[in-house]
């Protein structure tokens, strides 16, 4: 892939001040996604990986002052430069969309799935009548393989599963035919045989739309299948990067290490668990080093220094000095 | 002894649209919770293991059958008799923010159980405080904070350290560590394994993730909606699934390795509903195998060669099929 | 190269430190102000008689209608003026203190003790003692307060007992109401559920799971009731059916100056004042009781 990719992110920050003291949930994060292309963002709860991609979108938490800094590029427009205004009508939905974890709040119950899905059709001036509108609804639940579309247009969220409600919230996801798909833990709250569903379904969305995705996971193995490039982040900081085969077969970061150690897999019975010790640390209160230096079992003194990025060829990055020094 | 399940049924009245309907959340389980050991049941949701773990803990009322306990059924039970059983079967469940009174220091969470059954001065009690935040791995200091100044896997370690606290024989584990990080899990899983082998513990394990239930537990248990498809040594199961319904969840299982890709099964996209189930074989409609039969009527569980049991009619007209 | 021993104590990172005291008392946040005016009122409220500068019930249709002190024509003899029979509108809004205050006291205590009682029975138990409560409750509901408040006083001598009995019967169902709801989730909770499995009764479960977490709810209710039950006093008393003079409260005072409203602003406007900052006061000191006894904000 040699072509501009879609979405540069360079020394993205997200510093969130609140009265206490300054959240620093995105601290410098770089990356890019091509045309086509998943990149999955892994991380833990607290690692920055769903403030990343809401401020991708500049979707600030209301409470405190967040202040976004560095810049993220998609298709040339800067995104941290447009106004309020553009953003709504320009990027969110035509060209960056978002589905997130809860298939059941992301809709709203009172209204039919049918005004819904309609909805960024009627948002954006793509339709004009009614008939128009539900025609798009039905194309768009077509689409995301929901059987007789037509149908269910009329039915309300709460008689939908939750694997049928999660290909609702795709269907207007992609309605206005966006660029990128940001996909926030998408199947963690399915049952396994309807999680492999969705992530099929967004494989083929991909396929016939040269969408870029980017999906936040907490787990390893989930996106083991789907994705292209793996970034793990760790407490606001990406601190390995690579293409989805050097992470898996060959991470070097020990964070990375530990995290595919610390999850039980099918096919290795009953032995302990390489559990990682410690809690992430407090936003608020980052050591000054290597953020994971205080859990980390290969700690060294250099470690109070922050590591830097280490390049070991094929975009594979890593941000230890374990990496750095050989 | 211990625990048995005897044609264990709970169904639940509901309304809907068309006037009441019953879900039948169990329907006629039978199970033998082997001692010292951990049996896991597992399924998607809606498949009646968390209405199984209600009846056991006494938090709900069976329809029908019985839980029994030492070949007593808790319906049947004393006064005295309950007070015994609830000091031998404890729990941990899934959500650690809920399960701690937020308005309780942690003192007071750990021996609530304690002073439930027993009578105790408070330099015993403080005493057993500290033995069991020191067992779970917390400092003796975390008794007087409250249940929020914890993380999440803190407070499951607390969770853990009031179902310690009066020495149980069995501990119902809800899917101890669904709703924890990934980095949080190894920790109590490791821990829940160490205390299972210091006090000789019976674990009944409810999980949905596949993994998990492969690492803990030596028997297990799979439901679809209520009923028991398929049950037997941890090994056979995951190694040489029988039935189709375990066969697909196995199946669909990711893995961390870029070269595997789960499987989807194509019309497969709904769990069922307890609801409405459908008739005979409750998996029909999603089963790659369905025969006729399959839609008329329900497979009983018969015990294979083996030793497992499962319930598929492709089993009984044939069984010796394997695949 | 350190190497930190693998078996670190999972507690390192963060930090698990005791506190002091549990109720260490924060002097910070705490409303000042309010607590002045409602310290002020339970003085007046018990002082009686011997605080009000001016005889509250002194007739002198001579001092009729004299405007407060800042104004032309009034006097620092009426601080706040006088309303149509020459009385002190000061003297009178300390005297009406205490019925104020003794309705607002007896009907939240009653009201809410009851209320919440059965609001708790009612969601604990569910079926048919709770179809049971609900019913009486929603039937209170339908009948009009003034309404039963004119049965009762047919039956009983309209007074401050009357206004109570009618504003307990009324405000009963609005705890009721809220506690069972309240209770009907709370009895979800997993930490009730482990009361449970821990083999604790129904009692402790109550005083130590429910009551304490119903609290909250309890203190926005009983704070916005405090302005509520003295604009209920007001109407009652108004309409004959409360207080009757020559006692006073604040609410007649209300329906006395009504009428000379155009020409005697002072006459309702003082005490309509009084009964705003009562209210403030007891609703913004019920938020900060709320914080205090929240051990998760106490320490924010």
């Amino acid at each position: 892939m040699t072509a501009a990719p879609l979405l540069q992110v360079e020394n993205l920050q997200m510093h969130l001040h609140l009265r206490r003291g300054v959240v620093k949930a995105v601290d410098g994060v770089s990356f890019h996604v091509h045309e086509g292309e998943t990149l999955g963002i892994v991380g833990e709860s607290g690692s920055g990986k769903t403030m990343t991609c809401l401020s991708i979108l500049r979707l600030l938490p209301i409470h405190g002052d967040g202040r976004l800094e560095g810049s993220v590029k998609l298709d040339g427009d800067d995104l941290l430069q447009l106004t309020e205004e553009e953003m709504a009508s320009r990027v969110r939905g035509p060209k960056v969309a978002m589905i997130s974890q809860d298939p059941m709040t992301s809709l709203n119950p009172v209204f039919t799935v049918g005004d819904q899905v309609s909805g960024p059709f009627r948002y954006h001036k793509l339709v004009r009548t009614v008939r128009e509108a539900m025609s798009a609804a039905t194309a768009g639940l077509r689409r995301v393989r929901i059987p007789s579309p037509e149908r269910r247009l009329k039915n309300y969220p709460h008689q939908f599963s939750g694997g049928m409600r999660q290909r609702v919230v795709t269907a207007m996801a992609i309605a206005c035919s966006p660029r990128l798909l940001i996909a926030d833990e998408p199947t963690t709250a399915l049952d396994v045989t309807i999680q492999v569903q969705i992530m099929s379904l967004l494989r083929s969305i991909q396929r016939d739309s040269k969408l870029g995705i980017i999906l936040i996971t907490h787990d390893l193995s989930i996106v083991a299948g789907l994705c292209h490039r793996i970034a793990v982040m760790y407490a606001g900081r990406i601190i390995e990067t690579g293409k989805v085969r050097d992470i898996y077969r060959n991470p070097q970061h020990p964070y990375t290490q530990a995290l595919l150690e610390a999850i039980p897999h099918l096919g290795q019975k009953r032995k302990r668990l390489a559990a990682i010790p410690g809690q992430p640390p407090n936003l608020m209160d980052l050591p000054t080093g290597c953020r994971f230096a205080p859990r980390c079992p290969k700690r060294m003194a250099v470690c109070d220094d922050y590591p830097p990025a280490t390049e070991l060829g094929d975009g594979h990055v890593v941000n230890c000095w374990l990496a750095a020094k050989q | 002894m211990g625990l048995e399940l005897r044609d264990l049924s709970k169904h639940f009245i509901v309304r809907t649209d068309r006037g009441n309907a019953v879900v039948r959340a169990a329907e006629k389980v039978n199970l033998e919770i082997p001692e010292g050991q951990t049996i896991a049941l597992v399924g998607e949701s809606g498949c009646g293991k968390t209405t199984i773990a209600k009846l056991v803990l006494m938090l709900e009322r069976p329809t029908s059958g019985a839980v029994t306990f030492d070949g007593k059924s808790l319906s049947e039970m004393s006064r005295h008799e309950i007070k015994n059983y609830r000091r031998q079967v404890q729990a941990v469940f899934q959500d650690p923010y809920a399960s701690l009174n937020p308005r309780l220091t942690v003192r007071r969470i750990i021996t609530e159980p304690i002073l439930a059954h027993y009578k105790r001065d408070r330099a015993t009690l403080n005493a057993r405080v500290a033995e069991l935040l020191e067992i779970v791995g917390l400092p003796p200091t975390a008794a007087d904070l409250y249940p929020h100044e914890f993380s999440g896997g803190q407070r499951q370690r607390i969770a853990i350290a009031r179902a310690l606290a009066l020495e149980p024989r069995i501990i119902i584990l809800d899917e101890p560590t669904s709703a924890l990080d990934v980095s949080i899990r190894a920790q109590v899983l490791n821990l829940l394994m160490d205390i299972q082998e210091k006090f000789g513990l019976t674990y009944l394990l409810i999980a949905h993730d596949l993994a998990l239930v492969e690492h803990l537990a030596a028997r297990v248990v799979v439901l679809y909606l209520g009923s028991v498809v398929e049950c037997g040594e941890s090994e056979q199961i995951f190694t040489a699934p029988k039935h189709p319904y375990t066969q697909a969840l196995l199946d669909a299982v990711p893995r961390p390795d870029p070269d595997y890709m789960p499987k989807a099964a194509e019309g497969f996209d709904d769990t069922g509903s307890a609801l409405d189930p459908p008739s005979g074989c409750k998996f029909h409609p999603r089963c790659p195998h369905a025969m006729p039969i399959c839609t008329s009527e329900n497979p009983s569980l018969i015990t294979l060669a083996d030793g497992r049991n499962a319930a598929c009619h492709l089993l009984s007209a044939r069984p010796a099929l394997q695949e | 190269m350190s190497v930190i021993p693998a078996s670190t104590p999972v507690t390192a990172a963060v930090g698990i430190t005791p506190r002091p005291s549990l109720f260490r008392f924060r002097l910070k946040g705490v409303p000042w102000l309010p607590l002045l005016i409602l310290l002020l009122i339970i003085v007046s409220a018990i002082g009686g008689e011997s605080i009000p500068p001016q005889d509250p019930n002194g007739l002198n249709l001579a001092a009729a209608f004299r405007p407060p002190f800042w104004q032309a024509g009034g006097s620092y003899e009426y601080l706040l003026g006088t309303d149509n029979l020459g009385r002190d509108v000061l003297s009178r809004i300390i005297a009406g203190a205490r019925v104020s205050a003794i309705v607002a006291l007896y009907a939240i205590v009653f009201s809410g003790a009851i209320g919440t009682m059965l609001g708790i029975i009612a969601g604990y138990f569910g079926g048919i003692v709770d179809a049971l409560i609900i019913r009486i409750a929603e039937i209170m509901m339908a009948i009009p307060s003034l309404a039963l408040a004119l049965i009762i006083s047919a039956s009983m001598a309209p007074g401050l007992s009357t206004v109570v009995v009618v504003i307990v019967l009324t405000y009963w169902t609005w705890y009721c109401r809220i506690i069972r709801s309240e209770i009907l989730s709370l009895r979800e909770r997993d930490y009730v559920s482990f009361a449970k499995i821990a083999g604790c009764g129904p009692l402790t479960i109550f005083f130590r799971h429910l009551l304490p977490n119903i609290f909250n709810t309890l203190l926005i209710l009983m704070t916005l009731q405090v302005g509520q039950v003295i604009l209920f006093e007001a109407s009652l008393s108004f309409l004959g059916l409360g207080i009757q003079a020559p006692d006073t409260s604040w609410g007649l005072m209300l329906a006395d100056a009504r009428q000379y409203i155009t020409y005697a602003w002072w006459g309702i406007t003082m005490p309509g004042i009084v009964i705003m900052l009562t209210c403030l006061s007891s609703n913004l000191i019920g938020d900060w009781l709320r914080d205090l006894l929240d051990p998760k904000r106490r320490q924010l």
